[in-house]
């Protein structure tokens, strides 16, 4: 980092040599903010700040109002513009420290962990500057308040917050490992702080607290899996290159492997792609060297399925198999009649959407559709679920059947995919247990007392070291 | 003369499937298993006359539906077999060059080519459809051209960065 | 406003586009909508299915089958256009084809979206033919422009859609929602080869994706445009439908309306629909738009006579029905000397405009030269095997075939006649008692003189292009555009509509789409339609805001 800052000042010094005495401050000054602000631009695109704050379809920069449907209700993102009267205008850097890494606003409440603090407490205080001086300087005030965040009983009460982080919010910086290499905790500092990939790839305890020592092994998030992406050969990534993990992360799509959608796809469109590739690199690096989680599996979820021959014998065919039916009329008309898509369309075998564990990717695909551009193409896939228009909308019974359909033809063949699951994957998934136990009928029994105390006793005596390595 | 030999190409062409299948097609009530040894036939006759691999499900499917909208398909087919076999052609042009329009065997043929290519069976306005996506009239502009309903995927015909024609990513 | 309680704010007759684009105009500013559709919901999974399932293709380059096999419904409360629904009794035929479902014709059609250009709207004035309209383009320009971003077209900014290769025209307030399509190699070789010969290339403004807009993905290059876009990149009337259900409208379906009723006053009060099982039913509403295109809309409307109004509603000047117009046209067959790949892409895209406008307007009509862009080989392969076209020369004569057959055609601007015209028939009806529609048309010299003109251009494609003419079709080929049937005018003795499309006849009717345009031009109609739909709609608001105030 020291290295870093005396090149940004190596150019500004030597012009204000050339420059009268007059102009020389201000002119080292204003290059200097500048090469900070592009900075800190860039570490808030890394930490992804816009995913949450900026409401999409052409919401302001970072003027929040974006809801955040999380298991526990809905979140609004806030406005961290430097609006003095809406955002984040009077905040110090003090203030904004406390925010990011501890996750208290100035007005001292507590942040729902849909902030990520827990991950951005290890950003380095270099970096803390330039995000801050970037969102002071580079970012556009605007007014606009956005609503209140009102979850429901107990999770309004923000105060909760304490006991939760008390149990899973580090408060340690990032220090990075002697025994690795620069690349490697440049890319842990990527995943773990900035990028938070964590937050969505390591599974989660009853409490909604990361599990650590089972690292980026795959977790739960509403509608979608994010999936093992540790090196182990069957449940995760090890079967894949250096270079097809890079491509993913900067493309959202390696042929043959897999695509990016759901909140992956956001990922890759706001943040990913723009990192520079060395930070690439860096990340592909720290994730081939992390711990390799196994989990029962038969196969890599990349490498299932075949072409399908169906047409041949169900075109034209009175009262044709219900999953077909649903596959020849929705989808192969993109995924081809064999399901082997083609340069643009994604084969619907040797896909880790089909391939995996579990449905939920399949079935949010097929919900909400896939919508993501990355080095300025679009990427399009209709939705068929409510969103969906209605001349085109499938009904749970038809996801269930098409869903059945691929994953016996093209994809792990040992997964039934039912109505009802569908249903619950379109209301946002499974609910979390502390979810579920906050539910009334539940409370008046006391039960869940018991059980959350039950459960932070289990919880703390197995609370891990938060890296990985 | 077609009526004088008939019988002998049908008994030359019974002669050449299995005992089984002579007696099946004496006693209707196995009409299925001689459809599957039928189908056999059928299927080697197709792959010839189209000059590629053919599927047995599709080649079930359209023996089926050539016997439903011809009752004297299966007859027909034999004959064509009997032709087939006896001048041992090494390519369906070499047979195509030898008969023509008159000959009833080179209608047998038409017939069973046309279905495969247009995916189509039967007549007339009496029409009935097997294939669509597989219909063979596809495949020799499969390069180039996508089966209507089906697409190439987002601006895919955009003329390539040397002006020449896109093509679809697939073998002709 | 009604001091009876009514069944809506309003209600709209047909849900097609027009019908659409209102009904969400409407819901957005707080009104309660009812939409009337005479047919039935259809999903695009049940048509792409039929289409692909059925033994006769439909095919826009081979005339005798177009029609056949439609995969839309054909239930007997509403019998298809593509059976023998329209009765003709003129010299020429007018075998239009429109679609009864939720969502309208517009779910087949090729979605091109021209804008008219000013002489257009004065035909009359400057050429001596037909009629001008009450406005110019320059009162229309702006909607244009919302019709545009409301429908999703995506096209090329700075063309000239004059034809002549000149400067941008017509002129424009705002740019296209969506850039246009790129070129297939067919369209820049045939650029390349007709430029040669002066023809300047104008690519189709379209309502086919290039982004994602709304929930429509991009086009594919399916090639299947009509009869049906299987991934909605396609922009077509149920979209709208399916926003303004969203928005609060209702829709009623399989309601087909079969009478108007008005007031001594001239209020029109209420409808009448049947069901499929003959049921009758009625609503009534304070404001009412008939958008069911221009052979339902007149009918209806000479259907409901009654003693105060013994031609049917809206009909004082005796215009309903009359001044049917089309764009009647020819096509021709070629087969080109060299390997230019029709069916790449969208199924339509360069248009040819050199005759679209000119003084020759005074001796023949304005046209348009497409280039047919549909995968040929499916028209080719049966006639090749019917032929005895069989082994390797089948493939070889498949590939050569589809990748040199292609097919032009040409539509001509026609004028209105009041001899052309729509009427109930007096003898037959459908399923459900309700009288067929009887069309009698007919073309005029002028039509001849521009089937001349079209002619040579033909011939000078041939030769520029090397190619052979396999034949020319001079038929009356009609091409589903209906026009002119419930006309607008400043004078209601031989007008049905005024310029703000309110029937002269009825203060709180108004008539959306296509049947109202003065003139045809050479353009498909549905952009103009959807203009106009966009700024009743607003003139609707007004006068519902005024009438509240007064």
């Amino acid at each position: 980092m020291k290295a870093r800052k005396v090149r940004q000042c190596c150019l500004p010094f030597a012009l204000s040599i050339l420059m009268s005495a007059t102009f020389s401050a201000h002119a080292e000054d204003a290059a200097e903010s500048a090469a900070l602000i592009a900075k800190g631009k860039y570490l808030a695109i890394a930490a992804d700040c816009g995913a949450c704050h900026t409401a999409p379809n052409q919401g302001k920069e970072m003027s929040g109002g974006y809801i955040i449907s999380s298991p526990l209700g809905n979140i609004v993102a806030s406005n961290i513009t430097p609006s003095k009267t809406a955002g984040i205008g009077d905040y110090s850097e003090q203030d904004f420290v406390k925010a990011v890494r501890s996750g208290i606003n100035k007005q001292g409440q507590h942040l729902y962990p849909a902030m990520p603090y827990t991950s951005y407490v290890k950003i380095s205080d270099a970096d803390m500057h330039a995000l801050y001086v970037y969102f002071m300087h580079g970012v556009k005030a605007d007014d606009n308040v956005p609503p209140a965040t009102d979850l429901p009983f107990p999770f309004n009460i923000r105060s909760s917050m304490y006991f939760w982080n008390m149990l899973f919010a580090d408060n340690k910086p990032f220090i990075p490992a002697k025994d690795k290499s620069d690349v490697v905790n440049r890319g842990d500092y990527l995943v773990n702080a900035l990028a938070h990939c964590d937050t969505c790839h390591t599974p989660r305890n009853a409490l909604m607290g990361q599990n650590n020592a089972q690292a980026l092994s795959g977790g739960s998030l509403g509608s979608w899996y994010a999936p093992n992406i540790t090196p182990d050969q069957q449940a995760g990534i090890g079967n894949w290159s250096n270079a097809q993990i890079a491509q993913y992360l900067k493309t959202g799509h390696v042929a043959g492997k897999a695509q990016a959608a759901g909140p992956m796809a956001e990922a890759v469109e706001h943040s990913l792609q723009h990192l520079s590739d060395d930070d690439i690199k860096a990340i592909v690096a720290y994730l081939r060297q992390i711990p390799a989680v196994t989990q029962a599996t038969h196969s890599p979820r990349d490498a299932l399925g075949k072409p399908a021959t169906d047409e041949a014998a169900l075109r034209a065919v009175k009262n044709p198999d219900a999953g077909w039916q649903v596959y020849a009329s929705s989808c192969a008309n993109c995924h081809q009649a064999d399901g082997a898509g083609n340069h643009f369309y994604p084969s619907l075998f040797h896909n880790t959407a089909t391939g995996a564990p579990q449905a939920d990717n399949l079935i949010a695909t097929i919900v909400y559709g896939v919508h993501r551009q990355a080095d300025g193409k679009d990427v399009v896939m209709p939705a068929f679920g409510p969103d969906g228009l209605f001349t085109d909308r499938l009904s749970d019974r038809q996801i269930a059947d098409v869903s059945n359909y691929v994953l016996k033809n093209f994809g792990n063949a040992q997964l039934n995919v039912t109505p009802e699951q569908v249903k619950t994957v379109r209301e946002g998934g499974q609910r979390p247990l502390i979810a579920r136990l906050s539910q009334p009928a539940v409370w008046g029994g006391g039960a869940v007392v018991v059980i959350i105390l039950l459960v932070l006793l289990v919880s703390i005596s197995r609370k891990g070291k938060k890296h990985g390595a | 003369m077609a009526h004088n030999l008939s019988r002998r190409r049908l008994l030359q062409g019974m002669g050449i499937l299995s005992l089984g299948a002579m007696c099946n097609s004496l006693f209707p009530a196995r009409a299925l298993a001689a459809d599957q040894l039928a189908e056999n036939g059928f299927l080697t006759v197709s792959q010839f006359l189209v000059s590629r691999p053919v599927g047995p499900i599709l080649g079930q499917r359209y023996f089926d539906a050539l016997n439903r909208h011809n009752a004297d398909f299966t007859h027909r087919l034999s004959s064509l077999q009997a032709l087939l076999q006896l001048h041992n052609f090494a390519h369906v042009d070499e047979f195509l060059a030898a008969f023509g329009a008159d000959n009833s065997d080179w209608q047998t043929a038409k017939r069973i080519i046309s279905a495969w290519y247009t995916g189509v069976v039967g007549d007339g306005s009496d029409l009935e459809l097997i294939a669509y996506a597989d219909a063979m009239m596809y495949l020799p502009t499969k390069d180039i051209l996508v089966v209507p309903t089906y697409g190439g995927g987002p601006f895919y015909w955009a003329v390539t960065q040397d002006g020449k024609v896109a093509t679809t990513g697939e073998g002709a | 406003m009604s001091a009876q309680k009514v069944d809506a704010d309003v209600i709209i007759i047909g849900s097609g586009v027009m019908g659409g684009l209102i009904a969400c105009q409407m819901a957005k500013a707080g009104k309660s909508v009812i939409i009337l559709e005479a047919g039935p919901r259809v999903s695009r999974q049940e048509i792409v299915e039929r289409f692909r399932n059925s033994p006769f293709k439909m095919s826009l380059t081979n005339i005798k089958l177009q029609g056949v096999g439609s995969p839309y419904p054909n239930p007997p409360h509403i019998p298809s256009t593509y059976g023998d629904y329209l009765q003709q009794v003129g010299p020429v035929k007018y075998p239009t084809k429109y679609l009864r479902v939720v969502g309208g014709t517009t779910w087949h059609f090729g979605s091109a979206l021209w804008r008219m250009i000013p002489n257009d709207f004065k035909l009359n004035t400057l050429y001596g033919r037909g009629r001008d309209w009450p406005f110019g383009y320059d009162e229309l320009e702006s909607w244009y422009g919302k019709a545009e971003h409301e429908l999703g077209v995506s096209g090329v900014d700075g063309q000239d859609e004059s034809g002549q290769g000149g400067k941008a025209w017509p002129p424009r307030s705002t740019p296209f929602p969506m850039p246009g399509l790129p070129t297939s190699y067919l369209f820049d070789r045939l650029t390349e080869m007709l430029g040669k010969g002066g023809y300047n290339p104008v690519l189709e403004p379209n309502g086919r994706a290039t982004k994602p807009w709304g929930k429509r993905p991009m086009c594919g290059g399916n090639n299947n445009c009509n009869p049906v876009c299987p991934i909605a990149a396609k922009y077509d009337g149920s979209m709208h439908i399916d926003e303004a259900e969203r928005l609060g409208a209702r829709l009623l379906d399989n309601a087909v309306v079969y009478r108007i009723e008005a007031a001594d006053d001239g209020k029109i009060t209420g409808i009448w629909y049947k069901k499929p099982d003959g049921s009758e039913h009625h609503l009534t509403a304070d404001y009412f738009v008939l958008a069911a295109y221009g052979i339902e809309s007149p009918k209806l409307l000479l259907m409901s006579t009654s003693e105060k109004y013994p031609n049917g509603i809206a009909n004082s000047s005796d215009q309903v029905g009359r001044n049917l117009m089309g764009h009647t046209g020819i096509s021709m067959n070629v087969m080109m000397s060299e390997d230019v790949w029709p069916g790449q892409g969208p199924t339509e895209l360069l248009v040819y405009l050199n005759n679209r406008d000119g003084a020759f307007r005074k001796d023949f009509p304005s046209y348009k030269i497409k280039v047919r862009n549909t995968v040929p080989t499916a028209d080719y392969a049966a006639s090749l095997i019917e032929k005895g076209v069989l082994g390797s020369k089948l493939d070889a004569e498949i590939r050569r075939q589809s990748a040199r057959s292609l097919n032009f055609a040409i539509d001509f601007e026609t004028l209105p006649l009041a001899e052309n015209r729509v009427t109930p028939s007096k003898t037959k009806k459908d399923a459900i008692g309700i009288p067929l529609p009887e069309i009698y048309y007919s073309v005029t010299d002028y039509w001849h003189a521009g089937k001349e003109a079209g002619i040579k251009d033909f011939h000078r494609f041939a030769e520029l292009l090397n190619a052979e003419i396999l034949s020319i079709d001079t038929k009356f080929q009609d091409r589903q555009h209906i026009m002119g049937t419930t006309i607008m005018g400043d004078d209601p003795h031989n007008s049905v509509v005024d310029r703000d499309c309110r029937t002269h006849d009825h203060p709180n009717m108004w008539i959306a789409g296509t049947s109202v345009m003065p003139s045809a031009s050479c353009m498909n109609p549905t952009l103009t339609g959807a203009a106009l739909s966009l700024r009743l709609a607003e003139h609707m608001l007004q006068t519902m805001k005024s009438e509240v105030a007064g």
